[in-house]
């Protein structure tokens, strides 16, 4: 019986263990599929049967990664992304603390909750109204334009995360602070600011994910002046070819920015699950 | 640093705070704390002791009254220009600092104006976590500590400053029973050392009993008396005030005022006690009459008892030394039930007929059967 148990919980282990390891294959298959083209000289990315190895190693699509246009559109990424986090950041863990500590004054759960509506509501039914409106502003195809978009959906998401990071400091830490002779801008910098650090690297870190990685607005405000990476990918499937080769590229070196920050972040981003528990 | 501004007398003045929305926490509070003196305010949740706790902290603002503090009124200054300490009831120690700079976070508050070196602040803090015994622990964070050794984390805290007024709310409710009776004990030798005002706020009567100078009990937003612990528990003013205090709570008998012979009696429990003093009481009205647990016997009555009630032990409880004896007169239901404490080795078994008996000279009489009649001897002296 003590046998038989052993048995079974061995099989529902191993089974576990498959699906596991199909689940990884289904995650990291895109990521080595793309390196993989993106090392292919252009003609053999769009050969058929696709070749599961690179035969002829080229680092072409990467060389071409450094003339002007690639480099422009990830620089015009980079500039957008980090204006409108900054400040949604900025923006939204002071909306934040107001939201959390004045309830009543701002206006209740109610208009909280208003503010995700902005990202309920789909982008496309907005995005030719926009179109319209930033044409008579003049902001289309302006980093300016690109940047007060995002910062208008990047706001709403950091106010709400911010708001429900600064809920979990209790109020009598703050309070204690004030007792022991501190004033309220004082108690914001030394009490409650270092206690959601890591919900700040959380709130930036998905600001700047959703920034980067937007495409239907990038596409639409933006032009020949103003052309995210993700904007370009698209133009580098016109004509007869799509030149998969250099897109795959693109999307590497589009990559690595994320990958860096969530590396070099990663711990704040563990701690933030138990906050406050390590300076 | 020592309490340059006074000594330390706290006045409140017709305090009341209403919430918006109408809710009014506290209402007309007036009561004066001397230099000194362990003030606790005693009540069940909702009474507003807490509310009343926290407008003197600085944290609530009054709808109206006055706040003094050595004859300065301060409810217009903010919390941190006020020089009292609070210890929180979630303590609120920093989870992002040690223990040491947990301690020294007050003195590290506008050090531009204290001007106090580091020397001193290293020093202050290393002398209050010894007097509290948490000289090992500077160096730990808040996280790896016990309840016991954060709360004495907290205290230290709130001690470090030598503030006017020190202020507690429900700030033992998080250890267990043992560890909480300790701090008691210590606490109250630690505030008579320092001699500093302190206001502690619980819903534990027995916590208030043990640690006060004086009790203010507090009901419905209200004060209700203010006495020291032996007081509140001999002479409560109303029926609300002796059911609160003590354990096992005091026995309360229904009783019915009648008239016999041109004077006033009471009747129940096929008892006739006389009445006397006037107590705008008539012949048909309700009254108790209340008598502590401790000062009911179980067995045949003496010579000094007045009262003797036949009744059946339902239960025996043990106290460990002594036994709770519920005993139920013949024909009542159990809300008329009588606690009895005894020794242990004079308790009778469950089912056991007997008596209980008692003093009237012990006894108190409520004029009335609502929480809010007024309470007295049942006897004039």
């Amino acid at each position: 019986m003590k046998a038989a148990g052993r048995d079974r919980w061995r099989l529902v282990r191993w089974l576990l263990s498959v699906g596991l390891v199909v689940y990884g294959i289904f995650v990291i298959f895109p990521f080595y599929w793309t390196i993989n083209t993106s090392l292919k000289p252009s003609a053999e990315a769009l050969a058929q049967p696709p070749t599961l190895v690179p035969k002829d190693l080229t680092g072409d699509s990467y060389s071409w990664l450094t003339d002007g246009q690639a480099l422009g559109a990830l620089a015009d990424s980079l500039i957008v992304t980090v204006t409108a986090t900054v400040l949604a950041v900025l923006i939204g863990a002071m909306a934040g603390y107001a939201f959390a500590r004045w309830p009543r004054e701002t206006g209740g759960e109610e208009v909280a909750f208003f503010l995700l509506s902005t990202r309920i509501f789909p982008p496309v039914a907005i995005v030719l109204p926009i179109y319209f409106a930033f044409d008579d502003l003049g902001l289309l195809d302006t980093h300016l334009g690109l940047a007060l978009l995002y910062l208008s959906f990047g706001i709403p998401l950091a106010t709400w995360l911010m708001r429900s990071f600064f809920n979990e400091v209790p109020r009598s830490y703050e309070e204690a602070a004030y007792l022991d002779g501190y004033g309220k801008l004082e108690t914001f910098f030394k009490v409650t600011l270092p206690l959601v650090a890591p919900g700040i690297v959380a709130t930036t870190i998905l600001t700047a994910l959703f920034c980067w990685n937007e495409f239907l607005f990038a596409l639409v405000i933006g032009g020949d002046n103003v052309q995210t990476y993700t904007a370009l990918i698209p133009n580098l499937a016109v004509g007869f070819q799509v030149d998969w080769a250099r897109i795959t590229a693109l999307s590497v070196a589009a990559m690595v920015p994320p990958v860096i920050a969530v590396i070099w972040l990663r711990k704040h981003l563990v701690r933030g699950m138990s906050l406050g528990a390590a300076k | 640093m020592k309490a340059a501004n006074g000594t330390g007398r706290i006045e409140l003045r017709d305090l009341t705070k209403e919430f918006p929305g109408g809710t009014v926490a506290v209402r007309d509070v007036t009561l004066t704390i001397e230099p000194g003196e362990l003030m606790v305010f005693l009540g069940p949740s909702g009474c507003g002791k807490t509310t009343t706790l926290r407008m003197i902290a600085g944290l609530e603002q009054p709808t109206s009254g006055e706040i003094l503090l050595d004859g300065v009124s301060i409810q217009h200054r903010p919390p941190e220009q006020r020089n009292i300490s609070m210890v929180f009831q979630d303590l609120a120690l920093y989870p992002h600092m040690t223990v040491r700079s947990n301690i020294a976070f007050p003195l590290r508050a506008r050090r531009r104006e204290t001007k106090l070196p580091a020397a001193e602040i290293q020093q202050r803090v290393g002398d209050r976590a010894r007097m509290l015994g948490i000289g090992e622990l500077l160096e730990r964070r808040v996280s790896q500590l016990s309840g016991g050794q954060r709360q004495r984390v907290a205290l230290a805290r709130a001690l470090v400053r030598e503030p006017v007024a020190f202020l507690m709310d429900e700030a033992f409710a998080s250890l267990d029973a043992v560890l909480r009776r300790e701090f008691w004990t210590e606490f109250k030798r630690f505030q008579r050392r320092t001699g500093r005002l302190m206001i502690h706020v619980t819903h534990d009567q027995e916590e208030a009993m043990m640690m006060a100078d004086r009790i203010a009990v507090f009901s419905d937003g209200g004060i209700v008396q203010v006495d020291t612990p032996d007081a509140v528990f001999h002479r409560p003013v109303s029926r609300y005030v002796a059911g609160f205090v003590g354990s096992p709570p005091m026995n309360v008998l229904p009783l019915t005022a009648a008239e016999r012979d041109g004077k006033l009696v009471a009747r129940g429990l096929g008892l006739e006690l006389p009445l006397d003093g006037d107590d705008g009481l008539r012949p048909g009205d309700e009254l108790a009459l209340g008598v502590r647990p401790q000062r009911v016997r179980w067995g045949a009555a003496r010579e000094s008892d007045d009262v003797e009630i036949p009744a059946e032990v339902t239960l025996v409880e043990s106290l460990g030394a002594h036994k709770i004896l519920s005993c139920r007169p013949p024909e009542t239901t159990a809300a008329s039930e009588l606690r009895v404490v005894v020794d242990e080795d004079e308790a009778p078994a469950e089912g056991t007929s007997g008596r209980v008996c008692f003093r009237l000279a012990h006894a108190l009489l409520f004029a009335g059967s609502h929480p809010t009649a007024p309470a007295r001897p049942w006897r004039h002296d």
